[in-house]
């Protein structure tokens, strides 16, 4: 089952992107800050999607994916930030420094999954998928 | 015209109970435009052509400026030398004032849009955020009653009739689709319906795979049709029911 690794200080967040993911298909791995990530990261190359938060102890988000694009091997993990930096400047730093997308907190489902599939992330179940 | 709903698992529930206008919705018929429909229509038209693309309901504007966007991504000359334009058309003035603003929410932005085009072709203005200028100049929004005349709409090569249907009655849908195929698409022009919407070939279209998404193509039309009913699909719907 493709794995997603969800990386939020709210273990509420945690929750909801979990579901969310789980829905479609996703089994999900959880950390709770972006060392934490890392040490997953490490440990599992099974891993093939990142959704992150910005702002958390530790290890940011932003920290994060500046480490992880520095490696060659997760240089194409596709990683998705989401977070309630809502400002133009702050979310084209997030792009800048790797993340392929952007979901502005509050997010939902539909939110999630429409900037997954405008990503090229294969969903594990997509009632989107068009003709095969 | 038939329809058929989706199958909706209750797993999926979380990630697919919506009914909210989307950019980007359906994401394989914009690859299909992009990389099959317009290098088609181009290579058959020629470089110099203008392309007009309908979207015939276009709600609060994202799939007019999906298409455009779509478009400006992977054909920046056709915007640049003003040969695309994007019809956005809707019941609504008040929806058709929206689009030609091209301003959206935060929600808005957040269902489909990529987040590089957001940066590239929207400027934040508060919590709301703004079409580009250039982008805006593609789109041709007017208020436009499906069942009445269509003096505004000019032969056009795509026609994005997604899910526009739905609340009609089989003879008003087919009405409006004999219009769209006889007075409207140009020779070689694509109609794309939304995935669980269908026509069949005895109404006079025919079906064509392009990636991963259908779209439909008028038939030849018959020799001797006669002018009657090319007027009658001419009339409003309700005149053309009525005769």
């Amino acid at each position: 089952m493709a794995l997603a690794l969800v990386v939020d200080d709210s273990r509420a967040s945690r929750i909801a992107l979990q579901r969310i993911l789980i829905s479609v298909g996703f089994d999900v791995v959880e950390a709770e800050h972006g060392a934490h990530a890392l040490e997953l990261l490490h440990g599992d190359d099974t891993i093939e999607l990142l959704v992150v938060d910005w702002h958390m102890p530790v290890m940011d988000g932003l920290a994060l994916i500046k480490a992880i694009r520095k490696d060659r091997r997760w240089e194409t993990l596709p990683i998705v930030m989401v977070s309630a930096e809502v400002d133009q400047k702050q979310i084209a730093r997030a792009v800048m420094a790797g993340a392929d997308e952007y979901v502005m907190k509050p997010f939902d489902g539909p939110m999630l999954i429409s900037k997954l599939r405008s990503l090229g992330v294969t969903l594990p179940i997509d009632l989107e998928a068009g003709l095969r | 015209m038939s329809q058929m709903p989706a199958p909706t698992p209750a797993h999926l529930d979380v990630a697919e109970a919506t009914n909210e206008p989307s950019f980007f919705r359906d994401l394989h018929t914009f690859r299909a435009l992009t990389e099959y429909v317009i290098p088609e229509l181009v290579s058959a038209r020629g470089a110099a052509a203008g392309l007009t693309i309908w979207c015939p309901a276009c709600a609060g504007g994202q799939e007019p400026y999906s298409v455009a966007l779509a478009v400006t991504e992977a054909f920046p000359e056709l915007v640049r030398n003003s040969r695309l334009r994007v019809l956005a058309t809707d019941l609504s003035p008040s929806l058709v004032d929206r689009t030609r603003a091209g301003r959206f929410t935060q929600r808005e932005v957040n269902l489909g849009l990529p987040v590089r085009h957001l940066l590239r072709h929207f400027q934040q203005d508060g919590t709301d955020w703004v079409a580009s200028r250039q982008l805006r100049q593609v789109i041709d929004a007017r208020p436009l009653d499906l069942l009445g005349f269509w003096p505004a709409v000019p032969r056009c090569d795509v026609v994005f009739l997604r899910d526009a249907l739905t609340s009609l009655n089989r003879d008003t849908q087919r009405t409006i689709l004999d219009r769209i195929r006889r007075d409207v698409l140009r020779p070689g022009g694509h109609l794309f319906l939304g995935p669980n919407e269908t026509i069949t070939s005895d109404e006079g279209w025919t079906r064509r795979i392009v990636g991963r998404a259908l779209s439909y193509a008028s038939l030849p039309a018959p020799a001797v049709s006669g002018s009657a009913a090319r007027s009658a699909a001419s009339l409003p719907i309700t005149q053309g029911l009525r005769s």
